[in-house]
């Protein structure tokens, strides 16, 4: 292994030094001249996020949630990842694969640590804010933890990388690890016995305890944290030669198209290149769907075959669009909880929306496959997602309304909430139809600019959709709860007629794709 | 392993899903004999090559190279050391001449001293490549980056050469070339297994054939015999 880095340092000569304190010097001019910029905005964006009570509540949550991300990351690349020649001329050769992973999860480990400090640093600033303050043994204590925290995380990603059993464990934890995060935030806001058991149920609540209140105990739960990412590592380190060829070369695969992808900044075809990792033979529904007679339901037909062949993805729209009604039926009067819920709706609705995308993936196929234009087609598919998001909001509607739970002008709420539904499915078409890539009309104004606003330009243009959705859906039941039925024909004729507008858009023939 | 066969398949078997890439496959390899596989697309030609050549995982059966287990690290190093891979589309660094390809692969299969560099050199020459011997892959032509794969392949010593479809992109002069290579492989004790649609160029090369359809084993027997009842079969045409 040694001789062949040293010829690859001899056939890639590098940099001399000036050129390698280059990013050096990058980083230092940028932090000097726009760190006090963003530690202001950070400070003041985050004062009131970062409260050390909001810590304890929601950090054991937050933590467990993007650990398991960290973890699953391991599912579509990894710590080690290797190129595609790599694969042929390096893995095909009889050299040591433990050797040849070492210096890749080395990398990936200390870049976990390193990026997960960043953000504790950033949580810092908000905690900071305001005027507290935090004893600097804590302070390092809580940036030490979120590093050990990130070191963790990429240990089990490399654990999933390399393992067919830690994969699949851990894809069926997804589910019930997020079902215990919102358990988490629930029982560290239900009081003090809460926040304990929450802050010592795990890594994740003792990576948090140093940026909270809690007396005394932190550095015990820091040397768990310590002992647990140390035995991750040991273990990850011990088998990190065991990954199959085939497991590299797919993986080797899918960097290659999401990093072209994300060059063309085409952010559904980098998407696809990942899952693509983990993506088994298509799905045959088990129940056969008899086919339409008529070609007016051919689009329907072929999105409820679609539905049907991925029933977990039905459940999962269906649980989305009853569990964000329940929110905003129980959380009426606060917008923020409203507008969660619609936004859970919204993702109910783009569960269900591949068949829509897989036209804007391919434009050809519907045209040489079926006879109807494109606008009719893309409109057409919205209305098996938009049934089954109905049934889900009826569903949930009904539970409350027979459980008692409706609130305060609970028949204009809920009626507003049903009204609304339409629309949030639509919103979800009109950005699933854009095909997850800049248009060149995007792109065009932001080479053009010279105001330093192309960032937001284009997230603008990412979140304009979900955005309108959450207004169509929050705005109408938040003024119903706190202004009663006075203004509801209005707002029923407006969400009435909102969907007629959004269709017409998704419907436009000149810019299908 | 001196005493163990180049190559010793048993009930080799790979699902994709419920679709069978390839069923029970049996398939021993002496050394210097050439054996090819034939059948339509989809038949599990490249399956088969590519599971025996450790690319993919086998559902059931083993393989062993030269007695050693392409899929079981730390002994799959040893089966490394005796494969030599042509796959069906050349695997190469964009960053990487061809010489410094060839460089690289004779570096990692500890084979670097001893006259390598006579030996890149002569072999660059043989392929036709010597004046393409600095330019990057993305600056030849697809048959040229097809020879810069075979080259990979033969510039360090195997027991067993394994080819996906070696003859795609290549201009018959060098199909001729390709068939005189192999022929010097075998006479020098290298077994070679290849998938190809081309019969004409296995006439030249191979001494026994498998047809495979649907994954499973059609046809088995010496070249001439199984080309003969394809013929037949109708599923090549007559003189081809």
């Amino acid at each position: 292994m040694g001789a062949i880095r040293t010829w690859w340092r001899g056939a890639h000569p590098s940099p001399g030094l000036l050129k390698r304190l280059e990013p050096v010097y990058y980083v230092l001019i940028t932090l000097g001249i726009g760190g006090p910029f963003v530690y202001g905005t950070a400070s003041a964006a985050l004062a009131d996020v970062a409260t050390p009570r909001a810590i304890a509540v929601w950090g054991p949550s937050v933590a467990l949630v993007a650990l398991l991300g960290v973890v699953r990351w391991g599912a579509v690349q990894g710590p080690v990842v290797f190129s595609v020649p790599d694969v042929a001329q390096l893995l095909g050769a009889p050299l040591r694969r433990a050797e040849l992973a070492l210096g890749r999860l080395l990398r990936g480990i200390a870049l976990g640590a390193a990026g997960a400090a960043v953000l504790a640093g950033i949580v810092l600033i908000g905690r900071l804010s305001d005027g507290r303050s935090i004893a600097v043994a804590r302070a390092v204590g809580f940036v030490a933890a979120i590093a050990l925290l990130g070191i963790l995380g990429v240990a089990g990603a490399s654990l999933v990388q390399g393992s067919r059993r830690w994969d699949r464990v851990t894809r069926l934890a997804v589910w019930p690890v997020l079902a215990a995060g919102v358990g988490l935030v629930v029982l560290a806001g239900s009081g003090t016995a809460g926040e304990h058991v929450a802050l010592w149920c795990g890594p994740w609540g003792w990576a948090i305890q140093p940026a909270t209140r809690i007396a005394g105990a932190w550095p015990v739960a820091l040397a768990l944290l310590a002992a647990l990412a140390a035995a991750a590592m040991a273990l990850a380190l011990r088998r990190r030669g065991v990954s199959s060829t085939e497991r590299h070369m797919v993986r080797a695969d899918a960097r290659g198209g999401a990093v072209a992808a994300l060059y063309s900044m085409n952010a559904r075809y980098a998407r696809r290149s990942l899952t693509s990792v983990n993506a088994g033979p298509a799905a045959i529904p088990r129940a056969r769907l008899r086919a339409p007679r008529s070609e007016r339901w051919a689009i329907a037909w072929r999105d409820a075959v679609a539905a049907l062949a991925v029933p977990q993805r039905l459940g999962e729209a269906l649980a989305l669009a009853a569990g964000g009604t329940l929110v905003t039926l129980l959380n009426a009067r606060h917008p923020v909880a409203v507008g969660l819920g619609a936004l859970a709706v919204y993702a109910g609705a783009a569960r269900l929306l591949e068949p829509l995308r897989a036209e804007t993936d391919k434009p050809g196929r519907a045209r040489v496959l079926l006879i109807a234009p494109m606008g009719r087609v893309l409109g057409e598919h919205a209305l098996v997602p938009a049934v089954v998001v109905l049934a889900g909001v009826l569903a949930s509607v009904a539970g409350c309304a027979i459980a008692g739970a409706l609130p305060a002008h609970g028949g204009a709420v809920a009626l507003l909430a049903v009204l609304a539904t339409p629309s949030i499915v639509l919103c979800a078409a009109l950005s699933s139809r854009r095909g997850g890539r800049l248009p060149e009309s995007v792109l065009s104004v932001t080479y053009v600019d010279t105001t330093g606003s192309s960032m937001l330009i284009v997230l603008l243009w990412i979140v304009a959709f979900p955005v309108l959705a959450i207004a169509l859906g929050a705005i109408p039941v938040t003024v119903a709860a706190h202004h009663g039925t006075s203004a509801l024909p209005t707002l029923a004729i407006v969400l009435a007629c909102a969907p007629f507008a959004l269709l017409a858009g998704l419907r436009w023939e000149r810019f299908a794709p | 392993m001196p005493d163990a066969l180049p190559l010793q398949v048993e009930r080799l078997g790979r699902r994709y899903g419920r679709l069978v890439g390839l069923d029970r496959l049996d398939l021993e390899l002496r050394a210097g004999e050439c054996v090819a596989l034939i059948g339509a697309n989809g038949s599990g030609k490249s399956t088969a090559v590519r599971t025996i050549a450790g690319l993919l995982e086998p559902s059931e059966g083993t393989v062993r190279i030269d007695g050693h287990d392409p899929h079981a690290e730390p002994d799959a190093e040893l089966a490394r050391a005796a494969l030599a891979l042509v796959p069906d589309a050349p695997l190469l660094y964009d960053d990487l001449t061809v010489r410094q390809h060839l460089e690289l692969v004779a570096l990692a299969h500890g084979v670097a001293g001893d006259g390598a560099e006579d030996r890149i050199t002569a072999l660059l020459d043989r392929l036709g490549l010597t004046a393409r011997a600095d330019f990057l892959p993305a600056e030849l032509s697809r048959g040229m980056r097809q020879k810069t794969g075979l080259a990979c392949a033969l510039v360090r010593p195997a027991r067993l050469l394994v080819l996906d479809e070696p003859v795609v992109g290549l201009d018959p002069p060098s199909q001729a070339l390709l068939a005189e290579l192999l022929l010097e492989a075998k006479r020098a004790g290298t077994a070679v297994l290849l998938t190809t649609h081309q019969m004409r160029f296995a006439d030249g090369v191979a001494d026994r054939a498998l047809m495979l359809d649907e994954g499973k084993v059609l046809d088995r027997g010496a070249w001439r015999d199984v080309r003969l009842r394809a013929e037949r079969r109708g599923w090549v045409p007559e003189g081809e």
